[in-house]
């Protein structure tokens, strides 16, 4: 909508009164600090999860038995093997190859490490499930609304049906369906689709099985939006000149509907998170030696009394990513559309 | 308003049928079966025959699903398959008081710090105090219950020794089925389990309130009771809490069958024999029955809280109607 409206009258010269949504949501959203600040501890963490082998000194599956339990900001003498093993070894960085910044792990695998590179689970999550949902609730909604009668009502009773589905309780029957699936072995397709899974540490199946039944808020909200919309004049006027069913609701309708949706995937967000790291917690999350958060507190658990950053520091890293997402979350709703304020 | 409670049980048991059948049929696929392995070596052909055949797991899927069924209507939910002599009756009517209890307990610390905290962000708004009520509700959103729950175990069990640090504190039989005694026992092995589920319900309790409120405040009705001279704690809670409960209501739904079914990682964490935790220790050995029945026990409380929820907006707002 933004764009069209924008080019008829850009040729009248009167571009600067014009403002697109989004350019007044970013201009909200700008004047929000928190937000901002939630925006850039996401940009960090991205950028540190991309280059995380220069930023660690091993990788998080070097296990170092001599020193298991290092405790944090404490200097150890690390042997000839090991080092040998160190991202920073012949830098002059290599001093610091013995020096265990959030302690290491009961195998000795440094914590520091792990977390960093957990952080690329994590974020892979938030980023994909969020993106699933809104891609397929954003287009079943709009469908169903669009399509009105009798589609509207089977693809709505779907809807409800899947809504009755304890989501969970799903999300852990596929991840063991998934899990035995690759343990077993497949031909053909499903083949395939292990050995991508495999490939990426797990991740693939995490995000089938979160996404599944994710999507159904969004297809309701995408439902109602469009319902709402398609008998507005601009539909009214595209529809007039002869536009084709399927351009009018992916070119018009889906367009100008789309900031309410985006605020609620980005809600969701955190969500995910959580999910991976609860699924991770009972070790039906990612395939070890891959951290996750979830998995590494499952694993530092046990230790809690004695060295509870095992714990603390995935715990810290999980709680502070959700906080950045929660506020970037809150600042785009305020912004986009302030009726949804507190949903 | 009961016909409408009528037609809203009859259309689900359709549902609840679909959402068994799904069930029974995605569990009876997952590769291995209950009795493929013993401990860590796989099971003699002859034996895993003999095992499957004394539970009917030898007869075609319709044949056992119909059974199932029948069984279900009789109101026996199946045999345990790896604890012999115990059925799944017995193992359900020990664990889902544990995890109602905690599910409660929770929801009661949710309300009693979330409600409050949104009143109050609502009434102050854009004040300090709302400022504060709102930064510590995102935050409370913001901490996963695997991460509060060994926190609070650190400081409040280990190094106050102020809690215990696992375990449940009431035992069957219960009043009524579900209700234990009250002892001080009881109340301190429930502290931080209910505390760490309830803190992430009262935030969302308190955004949702805030929100809600603020939008009430300033439709016409409350503008009428304002212009009645009503003092501002009247018009608050009196008129504008009722009408901006039903969006916290809407939610109550699916958090009530969330909730009351257990959180499964916090009976992990704090080692409580209830329903959750048994689900997830179940799905490795393939509890076939137990899985099924868990699930099915999981969609009717997601259900009947639903249809609760609805019956309450009636209450909330008489402007609400099922007719």
């Amino acid at each position: 909508m933004a764009r069209a409206g924008r080019s008829d009258l850009e040729v009248e010269g009167a571009q600067s009164t014009i403002r697109s949504p989004a350019r007044v949501a970013w201009r909200q959203f700008r004047r929000n600090r928190v937000a901002l600040a939630g925006a850039g501890f996401i940009l960090l963490v991205v950028i540190l999860a991309i280059i995380a082998p220069w930023i660690t000194p091993y990788h998080y599956t070097t296990l170092n038995t001599a020193n298991a339990r290092a405790k944090p900001l404490t200097r150890y003498v690390v042997d000839e093997e090991r080092l040998a093993k160190c991202h920073w070894a012949g830098t002059p960085l290599e001093k610091a190859c013995g020096l265990f910044l959030a302690g290491s792990d009961a195998l000795g695998r440094d914590i520091w490490s792990r977390t960093v590179y957990g952080a690329r689970v994590s974020l892979s999550v938030a980023m994909v499930a969020s993106a699933v949902s809104l891609v397929i609730g954003a287009i079943y909604g709009a469908i169903s609304g669009y399509g009105g009668g009798r589609t509207d009502e089977a693809m709505m009773r779907l809807v409800d049906f899947l809504y009755a589905i304890p989501g969970l309780t799903l999300i852990i029957l596929l991840q063991t369906y998934f899990k035995a699936l690759s343990r077993q072995g497949a031909t053909g397709l499903p083949g395939l689709l292990i050995d991508a899974n495999n490939a990426l540490g797990g991740l693939l199946f995490l995000f089938i099985a979160l996404g599944a039944l994710s999507w159904l808020g969004i297809a309701r909200l995408a439902r109602g939006q469009v319902l709402s919309h398609k008998e507005r004049e601009y539909v009214l006027a595209a529809r007039a000149v002869g536009v084709s069913k399927t351009r009018i609701l992916f070119r018009h309708l889906l367009p100008s509907t789309i900031g309410p949706l985006l605020v609620v995937a980005s809600l969701s967000i955190p969500g995910f998170i959580f999910a991976e790291a609860a699924l991770s917690f009972i070790g039906l999350g990612v395939n070890p030696p891959m951290p996750s958060w979830g998995a590494m507190i499952l694993e530092g658990y046990p230790g809690l009394r004695s060295s509870p950053y095992l714990v603390l520091v995935p715990g810290l890293a999980l709680t502070l990513l959700a906080l950045a997402f929660n506020f970037v979350g809150d600042a785009l709703r305020d912004a986009i559309d302030p009726r949804l304020h507190g949903t | 308003m009961v016909r409408y409670i009528a037609r809203r049980l009859l259309v689900s048991v359709p549902v609840l049928f679909a959402i068994a059948l799904a069930t029974f049929l995605l569990i009876q696929t997952l590769p291995g079966g209950p009795f493929s392995t013993v401990g860590l070596k796989s099971m003699p052909e002859s034996m895993r025959l003999l095992m499957e055949r004394r539970y009917g797991l030898d007869r075609p899927l319709p044949e056992q699903f119909l059974r199932y069924m029948g069984n279900l209507l009789r109101g026996d939910l199946g045999p345990m398959l790896h604890t012999p002599g115990q059925t799944v009756n017995d193992v359900v009517a020990r664990t889902l008081p544990v995890s109602i209890q905690l599910g409660l307990l929770s929801l009661a610390v949710g309300f009693a710090i979330g409600m409050p905290a949104g009143l109050l962000a609502a009434w102050k708004r854009n004040t300090l105090v709302d400022r504060s009520a709102t930064f510590l509700a995102v935050l409370g959103a913001s901490i996963p219950e695997v991460v509060l729950a060994p926190a609070l175990i650190l400081v409040l069990a280990v190094k106050l020794d102020w809690f215990p640090i696992a375990f449940w504190g009431a035992e069957g039989p219960y009043f009524l089925g579900f209700l234990p005694r009250p002892t001080v026992e009881f109340w301190r092995h429930a502290a931080l389990p209910a505390f760490a589920l309830g803190v992430g319900l009262s935030a969302g309790f308190a955004r949702l309130l805030r929100a809600s409120l603020l939008e009430v405040l300033s439709e016409d009705y409350t503008r009428t009771a304002r212009a009645k001279g009503l003092s501002e704690n009247k018009v608050l809670l009196r008129h504008a809490l009722k009408n901006a409960s039903i969006p916290v209501a809407t939610t109550l739904g699916p958090l009530l069958a969330g909730v009351l079914t257990g959180t499964f990682i916090i009976e992990q964490i704090f080692a409580l024999d209830g329903l959750g935790r048994q689900f997830v220790q179940s799905v490795g050995n393939r509890e076939y029955f137990l899985l099924t029945s868990i699930t099915l026990i999981y969609a009717l409380i997601l259900v009947a809280g639903n249809l609760l929820v609805d019956i309450l907006y009636v209450w909330l707002d008489p402007r609400i109607r099922y007719d």
